[in-house]
């Protein structure tokens, strides 16, 4: 046998066998969600499977799929954020505030926005300037904006009644709620930029071998403090969001967003080391979440089942991954 | 003496002997029916092209693999070696390519990992007895000035290697095995390393050596082996082998030298990039340099020599402390890559795997990683124009792969640098500086990389600066050389011999 038809041979295996494991990763998780819908469906027979329960899902995952949207290339980048449940905190707060001082309500919004963003800039220059790890980094302005939000509202929840957030909450096109078409235009952008951008390309680059894509003319720098400032600035609309869901502001409201976001990236498939992960695998793990906390509601469980449930799935999602990549690689 | 030796070893016959060993993966026979063994007080070498089966061999004797038929003698007796554990009770050890050290542990931790004496006291480590086996084993090698409290990851890489053997080298040892330790080593780092082997083989273990390197290997082996697509087609006593024998067995064809086509610049060439009285904080020091379109400089340097700085300097990876790069005419802007990419420069780092490729990603990202701005409109990538380029550059370097969607890591190392080379040729860059770009590839790609190389600088006119380690490559492609030490020029000339070279790149002092 000649060398090259050896070769040939070689690498039609290694094709082979990545297939087979990124179908496992990725329709794995598919799989996951559409036995999930089956199983909720025969427990709720009548009202589980329907357009107006669909939407009521859709609703709910719109905070944590516009902030995981923004995550995915974060952490494919290298990098992570765990503070943006602080800046949905402190945005939240600071529509609370604002409003009570009779400010017109874009502009309270906007402010509110450019407040939360700000906090990605410090991140990303903590990181990327300063050098500090980004782990460490946004625990530490975690902890010190959520202290913050406490601070500034004295741990009061202020409700708001403001016909600005009743009409995001309400308007609908075609019957489908402004909200959901704001979470399924962030995740179509994200996806869109991972795919078929130069600065998708980029950020798996930088995930991948930091040093190569340096030595390639590739800015390691301005990019990852970019995706800190779009990482928070989507926790910073998930905010707004949910202060007009709840029609209230609470310095609480972040809290349960802490480690949820970073969940859903990796229960999608993205590789905490970095420059591996996918905005698709973690639409999916969002659509995960938000079937499982509408199901355990239906059938009346307890929400504590639900986080339950949600850790042994990202541990079995985490194992089914490694698992194949094993099989890859041998 | 190494009659008496000679005698010693036939009476006793081989202390590690592997019989008719073969190996399928999936579709590639990776060995059939290889039979080597290896006697007390011995050094085989193993050689081969990448893919031969020498790691493969190398993993099965560690009882890291296990073979599909042959059998297994050590001293005589069949073992079965279906474990590491198992290779290890029969004092087989083994160090590979990547070291398996922790680099924030000390020395004396290293050298006895896993092995740490004990106290009476359950869980507690007896320091003292550590500390004395530890200076015991390094002695036992002659080893004395190594720092026995010093951390292992801020070691010289030979330190790394001596302190990895020394580790391996537990009581009970009877071959050792090194799978290309001297691959990321300069050749005065690798000398020191083949003295090593020697005082452990004098010591009466049998050694394998698995090296790419065969001025090494012909110095210290005793037995060679030559390796070709899984299949023994070779074996040389020490007085028998010579490089053209081994390289004709490697290859299956003879011929060592590649087609040396000469160069055509004169004094009045057009001036590439010149560098005016460089100095870094990392180990250069007012260096000058011309390097003219159409010819290969060859900068040759031994580790520490600021060899590696002085390339990741002129690509604008650091800023000078002082100094001018002049670049068609104008002062190149310092400490910017992007600038010097700008000015048509391009850099093949040394560290393959950890400077160079996304080895995750296709050949075809990793081939216009540094070129896909040019290759998109308004931040969006043309998917075909980087298709055509990708397959184009994967073609004309005959990268050898079936589709150019395949992970990099698919690929030979050999090939894996010539898609670091076609990353930039893509660009279109007039300079090309490339550092080491022949580390750790086999000996095919490296005379296709040489042709390459020439033909860019003497047809094509690009002005080529190779960086190496390796005393021969410099001598055989280059057209003019300069030799660094300690930070300097020391040696400027146009067809200097190999002592002159090796003079100035170990003794002289720069004036």
């Amino acid at each position: 046998m000649s060398r090259r038809s050896k070769k040939q041979l070689k690498s039609e295996g290694a094709k082979k066998k990545i297939d087979i494991g990124s179908i496992l990763r990725s329709q794995g998780l598919l799989l996951m969600l559409i036995m999930m819908i089956i199983f909720f469906r025969f427990q709720s027979p009548e009202y589980f499977l329907t357009f107006d329960n669909a939407i009521t899902i859709l609703v709910g995952a719109t905070a944590l799929g516009i902030m995981a949207s923004a995550q995915t290339p974060l952490i494919i980048s290298g990098g992570i954020d765990v503070s943006v449940g602080s800046v949905v905190a402190l945005t939240t707060v600071m529509v609370g505030k604002l409003l009570a001082t009779g400010m017109a309500s874009w502009l309270v919004v906007l402010l509110a926005i450019l407040i939360g963003t700000s906090i990605g800039l410090l991140n990303g220059f903590i990181v990327v300037q300063l050098g500090v790890n980004p782990f460490i980094t946004t625990l530490g302005t975690m902890s010190f904006f959520s202290g913050l939000s406490f601070i500034l509202s004295a741990g009061q929840t202020v409700s708001i009644r403001d016909p600005f957030f009743d009409w995001f909450l309400y308007s609908k096109v075609l019957k489908i709620p402004v909200l959901v078409i704001i979470v399924v235009f962030v995740i179509a952008l994200a996806y869109f930029v991972e795919r078929k951008t130069v600065v998708g390309r980029n950020i798996f680059a930088i995930g991948g071998n930091r040093e190569a894509a340096r030595l390639s003319g590739i800015s390691t720098k301005m990019l990852p403090l970019g995706l800190y400032m779009v990482s928070s600035l989507s926790a910073a609309i998930a905010g707004v969001v949910l202060v007009s869901q709840l029609g209230s502001a609470s310095p609480q409201l972040g809290t349960s967003y802490l480690l949820s976001v970073v969940t859903a990236v990796i229960l999608g498939g993205t590789s905490l080391a970095g420059g591996r992960g996918s905005v698709a695998g973690t639409a999916i793990a969002v659509g995960i979440l938000a079937t499982l906390s509408n199901g355990f509601a239906q059938m009346q469980l307890p929400s504590y089942g639900q986080t339950t449930a949600l850790g042994a799935a990202l541990i079995i999602a985490v194992l089914v991954d490694q698992t194949s990549s094993k099989m890859k690689n041998k | 003496m190494v009659a008496i030796d000679q005698q010693d070893r036939a009476r006793k016959g081989p202390i590690l002997q592997l019989k008719s060993i073969s190996k399928r993966y999936g579709g590639v026979q990776a060995l059939s029916d290889v039979s080597i063994q290896v006697h007390a007080g011995e050094i085989l070498c193993l050689v081969g092209e990448n893919g031969a089966g020498k790691s493969t061999l190398a993993a099965i004797a560690a009882g890291l693999v296990s073979s599909d038929s042959g059998q297994i003698f050590i001293d005589g007796e069949e073992v079965v070696l279906n474990s590491p554990r198992a290779a290890e009770i029969a004092g087989i050890r083994l160090t590979s390519q990547e070291l398996q050290l922790c680099p924030e542990l000390d020395v004396m931790t290293n050298v006895l990992l896993g092995h740490y004496p004990r106290k009476k006291i359950p869980f507690l480590v007896d320091y003292a007895s550590m500390k004395r086996k530890a200076e015991e084993r390094l002695a036992s090698l002659g080893l004395e000035d190594i720092d026995l409290f010093q951390n292992v990851g801020e070691m010289p890489v030979v330190y790394r290697a001596f302190v990895q053997i020394a580790r391996s080298l537990t009581p009970g040892a009877k071959v050792l095995i090194t799978d290309e330790p001297t691959a990321p080593m300069s050749d005065i780092e690798a000398t020191r390393l083949m003295k090593l082997l020697k005082t452990i083989c004098d010591q009466g273990v049998g050694i394998i050596f698995v090296s790419h390197r065969l001025d090494e290997v012909l110095n210290i082996a005793d037995r060679v082996v030559v390796l070709r697509d899984g299949k023994l087609v070779d074996e040389m006593n020490k007085n028998e082998g010579n490089k053209e024998r081994i390289v004709s067995s490697m290859l299956g064809h003879s011929s060592v030298d590649s087609v040396r086509t000469s160069s055509t610049i004169s004094a009045n060439s057009e001036i590439a990039m010149k560098v005016e009285n460089l100095t870094t904080s990392n180990g250069i020091f007012d260096t000058n340099l011309t390097l003219k379109f159409g010819e290969i400089l060859g900068v040759y340097g031994i580790a520490g020599s600021g060899r590696d700085s002085l390339g990741m300097t002129l690509f604008g990876s650091n800023k000078p402390t002082s100094g001018k790069i002049i670049v068609g005419g104008d002062e190149l802007k310092l400490g910017s890559i992007k600038s010097t990419m700008d000015m048509g420069i391009g850099y093949v780092p040394a560290e393959r795997r950890a400077q160079g490729l996304l080895l995750e990603r296709s050949i075809k990202e990793n081939i216009t990683l540094a070129f896909l701005r040019k290759l998109s409109k308004w931040g969006l990538i043309q998917a075909k124009s980087e298709n055509v380029s990708g397959q184009l550059w994967a073609d004309n370097l005959s990268i050898k792969t079936e589709n150019i969607e395949n992970t990099v890591l698919s690929l030979s190392g050999g090939n894996q640098q010539k898609v670091l080379l076609s990353r930039w040729l893509l660009t279109g860059c007039r300079i090309l500086i490339l550092d080491d770009p022949t580390r750790g590839v086999d000996i095919g790609s490296k005379l296709e990389i040489y042709e390459l190389l020439q033909k860019l600088a003497h047809k094509e006119r690009v002005a080529v600066l190779v960086i190496s380690s390796d005393i021969e490559e410099v001598l055989k492609i280059s057209d003019r050389i300069e030799v660094m030490r300690n930070g300097k020029i020391t040696l400027s000339k146009t067809n200097p011999t190999q002592q002159e070279v090796a003079r100035a790149a170990y003794l002289e002092e720069a004036s």
